[in-house]
């Protein structure tokens, strides 16, 4: 069966790929539509990769899922997938979250088709999505060694964005090697919440881990923070890494080998 | 502006950044270049320049950087270089055609307009027609139905009394009875009058706009279009009228004037062959004339107050003022006088004559004998008047003279109205060309209108009660006109000719009649221009002159005429013209239209330039604004190129690639244009990846030209960088202008020896000698001149720093107030959200390009290009060529990265802050 599909496709098109988990995919989305509307899907032998940055400039998300993360993946030649991120969320609205989802594009790169195969193998969804050319920017990520890298549970970092939210919209994340402490000062008032390592490590997922160079001490924009937080169904734990006078970054692993969506954001200067 | 080419040649190292990259910065921004493109595209659909558009410009932009938090500094321009000199006067030079340019296009606007209505009024007739002959005297029963109806309409807008009477003449002419119109046509001079009356109107606006865009003077209106329904002067108390907007107020003024010298005329008609009667209505004329002036005058003052006592200042002439005091020619309307009048008795043989000719439709030349004969009788009569007219001349003489004062303050304003006169008497002729009259007829009446026009308008028709015939007042027109060029007069023969060109079916034979007899009246009248010392008796000596002039020519002329008219006849009796045909001549004639009008827009977006009080107006605004200025010594581009080079600004904002040859760091380009990124060039950049230094970029400018030098024609950035290459320095350069204007009859022969340390050179020879051929290099190449003119510019070096203040938002209110006429909330929508933003300067959002490089947007194409950078510079940029990157696809399609599908991130040079970071510049895309 599956065999005599890659036999077809390798006649018509230029990249296909099968997920077993068509929720990966819907949960990613998720976590950028609200920051991005389109963006191009680069797909390369190594895999399925997207950087966009939001209408501001101010923030950047890169994900990248490796080649070896699908069940089935096949690039002939670099393809762009010019897509608009609303359009696409309402094609998966009709993949089922255990449905397995093929991702195929053919030559001519003006249209996406994307399949939905229930677990049972009885139901057997197609689609087809238009392409845009979408003219991008690619901007170049230099590799950093930050100061200070804090690992925390997901939720941990969701609660936190949203509970300081309310209280005005800047952030100020400050990392020593005792705690990570993000203070709000807002209209209505101040409020902080301060996190300390766990010393016990009973749940690997509940862990709070800080690996520090040097302290760090900075500001962001909070509203930025909640959007990333719509990531955190894509993975248990979250890591932040700052420096000081360079973006945050905060990653979203999605599991051994499969891939990562990393967040960038830009600090606010005093 | 700036190095030919140089943007194209630096685009491959500029790079595509958001805005948000120049916040928190200082910038340098020269703004005479603002101003231009202000004046350039701040255009409404008409064309015009919006009012105070430099200001609203700089407003919007000052906003736009202060709530970005830059410190913008504006430099202004100061003397110009002797450099520079010859640049800028092949722009004026360039200005000047354009405004010939303009003019002529105005022209044919106006033109186009005509055919355009008159061609509706002709489609619109169509379906009117009952019997299919071809006939001249049913096609012009039909226009003056057409006619009729037009009249019917202007007036009932205008005078109830004017409209009854219209409409029982429309009655009677609707019987269409031959013996009947043979009585209503005795009252077809007074329709003639009305329907000329509308077309003078329209002619009016539309010379008034013609004239006002040729003397290029600010706030110009547009006429055409505006149909305002004016009321009767005497409703208006001139406090109404000064409440008027000045635009509108001279619309006004000019509706005004135009309507009541046709009911002056008619009043004149009435009394035509009463010499006491018309010197009586003369005089009264002109009393109530000065009466009016007076209310008119005083509305003006009342109006223009504001403006500074009614002297304003005309835009494109720094030099000039112009003071508006002449009112129009005007005298109140009289109801009495559109009581029929028994003493006119001329028109009315005239008319059964003309009514023979039309319904028979044959030439009688006896008819058109009695009719000369009559016409001489008539002079005979009216030289008696003569002298009674000269007294009230006479009393004229003061506001002649006044009028003869304003023109010598002033020639262009005042020649206006002569001109627009002399301009209708054409047009007024080919349209009654369609109404199909023979051309005698309407020549006569043509001038006993005109007649009475100069007489009503008290100009100089005083002194030429006994010209009757066309071609004196058309004499009487062109000496008014007298002050205006000789262009003019031409521009309005070319007019004829176009005219007859697009009527080329019935009008053929007027140019033919006008043209000559013109000509004649220019050469005759030259000689009075040059005494323009003694304008008036000069004036008053030309037309005894003319008028014996005329009288030879009279009777050669009518002969002429008579042969017109047979053609006439002929060409009319084609005339009607298939529906399909006019719709087709319609839709031509609109096409035109809108082909004229885009290419008038385009034209005239090019035709103002920047005053010294539009620069003092835009530094009170800055003061206001809190932004720093300063007044450059010289070049504006070369301060801020020299507060860029110690520091001062981290970016100079400028389209002008001078900036780079002054000495600036960092370019900042398409800052304003939303559709466009903003570009960012970096000296440092040019200078690796493309191994030209300041110096270099100088001796660049040499050869491809610049504000400064010529440049070698023939020689574009690919030639200019390969004989940079070759020739590296300024004593270079005078080598390759050496062997470039030897001529190489033998061939040299040149080894070419990779070894040779002459081989770059030698290379170049082989390549180029025969290219050499087609380049055209001065005398003065390479000028030194021009090398220190970049090199040491003369510039203000105080190394004061610069600080932005708060903007003052009352002062902004009232400013905005006074010249957009915004109200305080509009202002304050615009300007809170940048006070905040300012408020905020202390935290400030970054953006996360000023950390993650972008990609370059343009590589270098041209193969020879590259060889040249190539062989300059060491350090070569890969990622700048197309052919590289061509090359990779090619090879390694199958093994592509992630890396090669996004365009591959450069290997930027590092900057101070991030410098660490930036060394091992690689993408995330790579790293497992």
């Amino acid at each position: 069966m599956v065999s005599k599909e890659e036999q077809n496709s390798l006649s018509s098109f230029q990249f296909e790929a099968r997920l077993t988990q068509a929720s990966l995919i819907k949960k990613i989305l998720e976590a950028i539509k609200d920051l991005v509307t389109d963006a191009n899907f680069d797909c390369s032998p190594e895999g399925l990769s997207l950087q966009a940055m939001d209408s501001s400039h101010v923030s950047l998300v890169s994900m990248v899922l490796h080649a070896q993360g699908f069940e089935m993946f096949r690039c002939q030649r670099a393809v762009s997938l010019g897509i608009n991120l609303a359009s696409l969320t309402k094609i998966l609205k009709c993949a089922g979250n255990d449905d397995s989802i093929t991702l195929r594009a053919d030559e001519k790169g003006d249209k996406a088709e994307f399949v939905f195969e229930s677990q049972s193998q009885d139901r057997l969804s197609e689609f087809e999505l238009k392409l845009m050319d979408i003219d991008s920017e690619h901007l170049g990520i230099p590799d950093t060694k930050y100061s200070a890298i804090v690992e925390m549970p997901s939720s941990e970092y969701r609660r936190i964005c949203s509970d300081l939210g309310v209280m005005g919209d800047t952030v100020r994340i400050s990392v020593s090697k005792e705690s990570v402490k993000f203070q709000v000062d807002g209209d209505i008032g101040k409020g902080s919440v301060c996190l300390h390592p766990s010393s016990v490590v009973d749940k690997p997922t509940e862990v709070v881990k800080i690996s520090l160079e040097e302290p760090v001490d900075m500001i962001f924009s909070i509203r930025y923070l909640n959007y990333f937080a719509k990531a955190a169904p894509l993975s248990d734990t979250v890591t932040l890494s700052l420096s000081k006078d360079f973006p945050l970054q905060i990653e979203f692993k999605f599991g051994e080998q499969m891939g990562y969506l990393r967040y960038y954001l830009a600090p606010k200067i005093d | 502006m700036g190095v030919k080419g140089l943007w194209e040649l630096v685009a491959p190292v500029g790079r595509r950044v958001s805005l948000d990259t120049v916040r928190n910065k200082t910038l340098a921004v020269d703004v005479s270049i603002w101003l231009t493109q202000f004046l350039y595209a701040m255009r409404d659909s008409e064309g015009e320049l919006i009012r105070n558009a430099h200001l609203l410009g700089i407003l919007r932009r000052c906003c736009k950087l202060i709530f970005y938090n830059v410190t913008p500094i504006f430099v202004f321009d100061g003397a110009t270089p002797q450099l520079k000199r010859r640049t800028l006067n092949s722009r004026r030079n360039q200005r000047n055609k354009q405004k010939v340019k303009l003019r002529r296009l105005a022209e044919q606007i106006v033109l186009n307009e005509l055919k355009l209505k008159k061609l509706k009024e002709k489609t619109q007739k169509e379906p009117k027609r009952t019997e299919n002959q071809v006939d001249t005297g049913v096609n012009s029963r039909d226009l003056y139905n057409q006619y009729m109806d037009t009249v019917l309409k202007a007036t009932l807008e205008r005078n109830n009394a004017e409209t009854e009477k219209n409409t029982e003449q429309l009655d009677s002419e609707a019987l269409d009875d031959n013996l009947e119109q043979r009585d209503s046509i005795t009252e077809e001079p007074e329709i003639e009058a009305h329907s000329n009356e509308t077309e003078e109107d329209k002619d009016k606006e539309d010379n008034l706009t013609n004239v006002e865009v040729s003397n290029l003077s600010e706030n110009t209106v547009s006429f055409e279009k505006e149909e305002y329904e004016v009321p009767n002067f005497c409703e208006m108390s001139s406090d109404s009228l000064a409440l008027l907007p000045p635009e509108m107020f001279e619309t006004v003024v000019s509706e005004i004037r135009s309507r009541e010298r046709n009911l002056h005329r008619e009043e004149f008609i009435k009394v035509e062959n009463n010499p006491a009667d018309f010197s009586q209505k003369q005089l009264e004329g002109f009393l109530r004339l000065s009466l009016t002036k007076r209310e008119v005058m005083k509305a003006r003052a009342t109006a223009y107050s504001h403006l500074g006592h009614g002297r304003r200042r005309i835009a494109s002439d720094p030099g000039k003022n112009y003071t508006l005091t002449k009112t129009v020619d005007s005298v109140p309307e009289n109801g009495d006088a559109l009581e029929p009048n028994d003493s006119y008795q001329f028109p009315t043989i005239f008319r059964v004559e003309s009514s023979i000719d039309n319904n028979n439709n044959k030439v009688d030349e006896g008819l058109e004998w009695t009719r000369l004969v009559s016409n001489t009788e008539r002079h005979l009569e009216s030289l008696e008047k003569r002298e009674s007219v000269m007294e009230l001349g006479k009393g004229n003489e003061e506001f002649y003279e006044g009028n003869l004062e304003e023109e010598d303050e002033d020639i262009e304003w005042i020649a206006c109205p002569p001109d627009a006169n002399c301009n209708f008497v054409e047009q007024k002729v080919y349209s009654k060309a369609e109404v199909e009259l023979d051309v005698m007829e309407q020549n006569v009446r043509d001038g006993t209108n005109l007649y009475r026009d100069n007489s009503s308008s008290a100009e100089l028709g005083l002194h030429l009660d006994e010209d009757n015939t066309e071609d004196e007042i058309m004499t009487t027109d062109i000496q008014s006109a007298i002050y205006s060029s000789l262009a003019n007069e031409q521009c309005s023969e070319r007019k004829t000719e176009t005219c007859a060109d697009s009527y080329q079916n019935y009008s053929e034979d007027i140019p033919k009649v006008l043209i000559p007899d013109k000509d004649d009246n220019v050469t005759s009248l030259q000689v009075g221009k040059e005494d323009s010392e003694d304008m008036i008796s000069s004036k008053v000596d030309e037309e005894k002159d003319s008028f014996s002039y005329f009288g030879d020519t009279q009777d050669t002329y009518f002969e002429e005429s008579l042969d017109e008219e047979d053609r006439d006849r002929e060409v009319s009796r084609d005339f009607i013209l298939p529906d399909e045909k006019l719709e087709n001549l319609f839709q031509e004639f609109e096409k035109e239209r809108r082909e004229l009008r885009q290419e008038f827009t385009h034209l005239k977006s090019g035709s103002d330039i920047i005053t010294d009080e539009m620069c003092e107006e835009i530094r009170e605004l800055l003061r206001m604004l809190g932004i720093p200025y300063i007044q450059a010594p010289m070049e504006a581009e070369a301060q801020c190129a020299y507060f860029s080079q110690v520091g001062l600004v981290e970016g100079v904002v400028t389209e002008d690639s001078d900036a780079f040859l002054f000495g600036a760091k960092t370019v900042f380009r398409n800052i304003f244009e939303d559709k466009k990124y903003v570009e960012q060039y970096e000296m440092e950049d040019i200078e690796r990846y493309l191994g030209l230094n300041r110096e270099k970029l100088i001796l660049l400018s040499l050869l491809l030209g610049s504000d400064y030098t010529q440049g070698i024609h023939g020689v574009g950035v690919v030639n200019a960088t390969e004989i940079m290459r070759a020739f590296p320095s300024f004593e270079e350069l005078i080598e390759f202008a050496h062997w470039a204007n030897q001529l190489s009859l033998k061939e040299e022969r040149i080894s070419l020896d990779s070894e040779d340390p002459n081989f770059v050179k030698n290379e170049f020879f082989l390549k180029h000698r025969k290219m050499k051929r087609n380049w055209v290099i001065h005398d003065s190449f390479p000028n030194k001149h021009v090398v220190d003119a970049y090199r040491y510019p003369m510039v203000d070096t105080s190394s004061i720093e610069f600080h932005c203040q708060r903007p003052n938002i009352a002062q902004l209110v009232e400013f905005c107030r006074a010249k957009f006429g915004w109200n305080s909330d509009k202002v304050k929508k615009l300007v809170i959200p940048v006070l905040k933003a300012y408020d905020a300067r202390n935290q400030r959002q970054t953006c996360i390009e000023q950390y993650f490089h972008p990609m370059r947007f343009a590589k270098i194409k041209s193969k020879r290009l590259e060889n040249a950078v190539r062989g300059i510079t060491r350090a070569v940029d890969e990622e700048m060529f197309l052919s590289q990157t061509r090359e990779e696809h090619v090879d390694d399609a199958t093994c592509e990265t992630l890396d090669a599908v996004s365009p591959r991130k450069r290997k930027k040079k590092q900057k101070k802050s991030t410098k660490e970071r930036r060394k091992k510049s690689s993408s995330v895309e790579s790293d497992p």
